[in-house]
């Protein structure tokens, strides 16, 4: 390309966010209501869920029956823009190590299409390190993020239950639904053997919300994976992302893939380089706080990626920090068949887009031969089918007595295999374990010195290894699922596993909970971000995705995500006020003070 | 995806397999009712992997019945048709030499299920009732009952409620 020029954006923005998803599109939300001018950069198209629609759509609707393919990699329905690969823009990894990337590139990120489990952190789980010495404490504690996740609840809403377990902090709760047929037999199960099982905690409005007359109350179908037509569920595109909008005082640059972070000659951020992939055209935009949300690997490579004479390391990389202890959460998981709900009556089972009740961590670490705990997540029933239904009968129908009941030879066909279809369907279930790996520094992502994408941005390089402490954790949860299945006189029919396969133990980055890699601590030596998730290094720059985590707790990551990213928001606002971002990149800066006490949108145009 | 993958023979075959295990009964129709042939003509482009078993496998059906009838599985008669199958429809039955025709079953069987279980008949045929606007308000009363199960006290008063 001979012609190939930078072209400079001549507008000004007070920020400029990178990513739409829980993070950046919090941190829209909170700017742009406060009255700051905002740009959003993103690198997937605009997308909202009331008009991409594939909810209550039929399998036959689609050729594939909502089968996975190569770019869609949870289904021709599910709302994901994106997979563990995507299309020129590789990654890689070191030392035949693995770690798996799931990416999706639309407004709205990955909340358009994720599991809605949004449990808090508890206050154990911001100082591990005084518990088992193991890993770093957080620089906050549950009481400074306790306030941001009651108002995330009151914006967002969530369902759950008052159950008053110490490290499960209740929230401010709209009523949960009742459990399936499955669930109440799993929660007999788990009272037996001890093990609790309480009402899930999903962002799904089961009321709506008081203070929210644009959003429709939960109907039931159970394809929040979908997307939601009367957004009774919880994405960043229609919840945060389109009110931001609506304010007047966001735009947002869809299919923009940012590329650097540009710094100033003292070394602060003075706004971002982008592909614009609709026109093909490198363009330069001006900020005065750049706020990076784009997923906590692809953030680290855009620091990693913008060096400069300031900041030869790459941009708030100082401490060498950048990309290293990237962690993800442990899973393993097992299923079976309870015989007691062959031939069930049919009728709706369907209830929300995922679990009504789940198991959260319930034992002591000191008694047990690992450091940290996990989560149990549950799934089963007359669900509505899809590719992959039916499969694999010759594994059920020998083991047990058909309609009339009579014992048969495995496998069959005709109108006896039919009968079977009808006789098992809906007495199937899984369980899956969540738990918390320890952060380690030489578990980390890098950029790869050799391999560009097709954009010509350098791509990470992935280098992570499991240890004992998480292998140890995947047999417990195995050894506990089998228990809870046979308290069931359920029968395992998959998921069974030893110590040859760590204990059927997920590779990393498959439970697609990857945080930690632009962690925040006191010491700048030992952390990229302070405790407002704002780099050490450069004041104007913050981390709002998972990056800023230092531990990922046995708990899903994104209601935390959502907390830190309002609450780094209002930071900003405040440092706004204090013109601590004051500096000189718009030349002849005037100050404004408008009667709120906001200057900075008014001086814009002066 | 206008180009076929398979011939008119092996559509043939894989017609005649699909409704040998997902005949019509007394409650739906069968799998060419359910255009289970078609669905599996796309699937095999979309998920290349099923391609060489598929291919190989209806070639391996077709030799088997060469050596035992003279003819191909389709020109057989329907007795010897089921025959054949009986020797690869029951894993645990079969001779160790059918292992391989066992194999294919497996995967005839299930994408058999899948194409038919995921069509508007094989739905019905199931009796899936949702993916409608709902209300849940718990599990019915009677299979609560049918089964021995209660909501407790507490899980009544703080699930969300209908009346309905
Ligand atoms: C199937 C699935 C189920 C999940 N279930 C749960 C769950 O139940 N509970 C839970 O807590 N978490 C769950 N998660 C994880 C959850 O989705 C993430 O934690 C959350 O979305 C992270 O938010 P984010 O803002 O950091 O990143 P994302 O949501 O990934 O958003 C990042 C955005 O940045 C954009 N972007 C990336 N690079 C660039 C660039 N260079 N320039 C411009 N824009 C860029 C992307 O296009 C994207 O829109 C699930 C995830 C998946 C995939
Ligand atoms: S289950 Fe409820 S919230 Fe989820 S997509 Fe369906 S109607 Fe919307």
């Amino acid at each position: 390309m001979s012609n190939l020029q930078i072209k400079k954006k001549p507008e000004k923005y007070d920020v400029c966010i990178v990513g739409s998803g829980a993070g950046g599109g919090m941190a829209a939300y909170m700017l742009a209501n406060a009255g700051v001018k905002v740009l959003i950069l993103e690198a997937g198209p605009m997308y909202d869920p009331a008009k991409n629609v594939t909810q209550l759509k039929w399998p036959w609707e689609s050729p594939r029956r909502g089968a996975s393919s190569k770019f869609r990699n949870f289904g021709d329905f599910d709302a994901a823009y994106g997979g563990w690969q995507l299309d020129g823009e590789p990654y890689t990894h070191k030392d035949n190590t693995k770690f798996d990337w799931f990416r999706s590139r639309m407004l709205g990120g990955r909340t358009n299409h994720w599991g809605r489990i949004s449990l808090r952190f508890g206050p154990k789980d911001f100082k591990r390190k005084n518990i088992d010495g193991l890993g770093d404490n957080w620089p906050i504690g549950y009481d400074d993020v306790a306030p941001y996740y009651d108002r995330v609840d009151q914006l967002i809403g969530i369902f759950g239950s008052q159950e008053n377990i110490p490290n499960e902090p209740d929230g401010i709760f709209l009523p949960p639904p009742k459990p399936r047929l499955h669930e109440l037999f799993i929660k007999d199960a788990g009272t037996a053997l001890n093990i609790p099982v309480i009402p899930s905690r999903l962002s799904i409005l089961t009321r709506p919300l008081p203070t929210n007359n644009k959003r429709g109350a939960c109907f039931y179908c159970n394809q929040c994976n979908r997307g939601c037509t009367v957004y009774g569920d919880f994405s960043s595109s229609s919840v945060l992302v389109k009110p931001a909008i609506e304010t007047g005082n966001v735009t947002v640059v869809a299919n923009a893939m940012a590329r650097e972070v540009i710094t100033d000659n003292q070394g602060l951020a003075a706004g971002i380089s982008y592909l614009d992939k609709n026109d093909g055209v490198e363009y330069e935009v001006s900020a005065r706080v750049v706020v990076l949300a784009a997923s906590a690997c692809e953030s680290a490579r855009l620091l990693l990626n913008s060096k400069s004479l300031n900041h030869p390391n790459g941009l708030a990389n100082s401490s060498n920090i950048v990309g290293k202890y990237l962690h993800d959460s442990t899973g393993a998981s097992m299923g079976g068949f309870l015989p007691q709900l062959v031939g069930r009556k049919r009728y709706n089972e369907d209830g929300v887009g995922g679990m009504h009740v789940y198991t959260p961590w319930w034992l002591d670490n000191k008694n047990l031969d690992f450091p940290r705990g996990y989560h149990i997540e549950y799934w089963g029933g007359m669900g509505m089918p899809g590719y992959g239904h039916g499969f694999g009968m010759q594994h059920s129908n020998g083991k047990y007595p058909d309609k009339n009941g009579k014992m048969k030879p495995a496998g069959g066909y005709g109108a006896s295999l039919k009968e079977d279809h009808r006789h098992f369907y809906g007495a199937y279930f899984g369980m899956a374990g969540r738990g918390e790996a320890i952060a380690r520094e030489d578990n980390y992502c890098e950029i790869d010195p050799t391999t560009v994408d097709k954009f010509g941005i350098p791509v990470l390089r992935f280098h992570y290894k499991w240890s004992d402490h998480e292998i140890l954790q995947a047999k417990h949860m195995k050894e506990t699922f089998e228990e809870m299945i046979h308290k069931m006189n359920g029968v395992v029919t998959w998921g069974k596993s030893s110590a040859e396969n760590n204990w059927g133990l997920e590779a990393p980055g498959r439970i697609i909970h990857e945080v930690g890699t632009t962690r925040m601590g006191d010491d700048r030596k030992k952390s990229v971000l302070n405790k407002y998730n704002q780099s050490h290094d450069c004041k104007n720059l913050f981390v709002v995705d998972g990056g800023a985590f230092v531990s990922q707790a046995d708990k899903n990551p994104t209601w935390t995500i959502l907390a830190l990213s309002m609450r780094a928001s209002e930071y900003i606002m405040e440092e706004m006020k204090n013109r601590i971002f004051r500096h000189n990149y718009y030349g002849q800066e005037k100050i404004f003070k408008n009667t709120s006490g906001w200057y900075f949108s008014s001086y814009r145009n002066s | 995806m206008a180009e076929k993958f398979f011939d008119e023979h092996e559509m043939k075959t894989i017609s005649t397999l699909s409704d040998i295990i997902i005949p019509r009964d007394e409650i739906s129709g069968s799998a060419t009712d359910a255009k289970v042939p078609d669905f599996i003509e796309f699937i095999v482009k979309d998920m290349p992997g099923h391609q060489i078993p598929m291919r190989g496998g209806l070639k391996w059906l077709d030799v088997q019945c060469m050596k035992r009838f003279k003819k191909t599985f389709v020109d057989c008669t329907p007795a010897q048709q089921i025959e054949m199958i009986d020797e690869i429809a029951f894993p645990e039955q079969a001779k160790p030499e059918m292992q391989q025709g066992v194999a294919f079953f497996n995967l005839m069987r299930d994408l058999t299920a899948t194409g038919f279980y995921t069509s508007e008949i094989g739905i019905k045929d199931l009796g899936y009732m949702g993916n409608r606007p709902n209300q849940w308000d718990g599990v019915p009363q009677d299979v609560l009952d049918q089964y021995g199960v209660k909501y407790d006290q507490r899980t009544l008063e703080i699930s969300v409620k209908y009346n309905t």
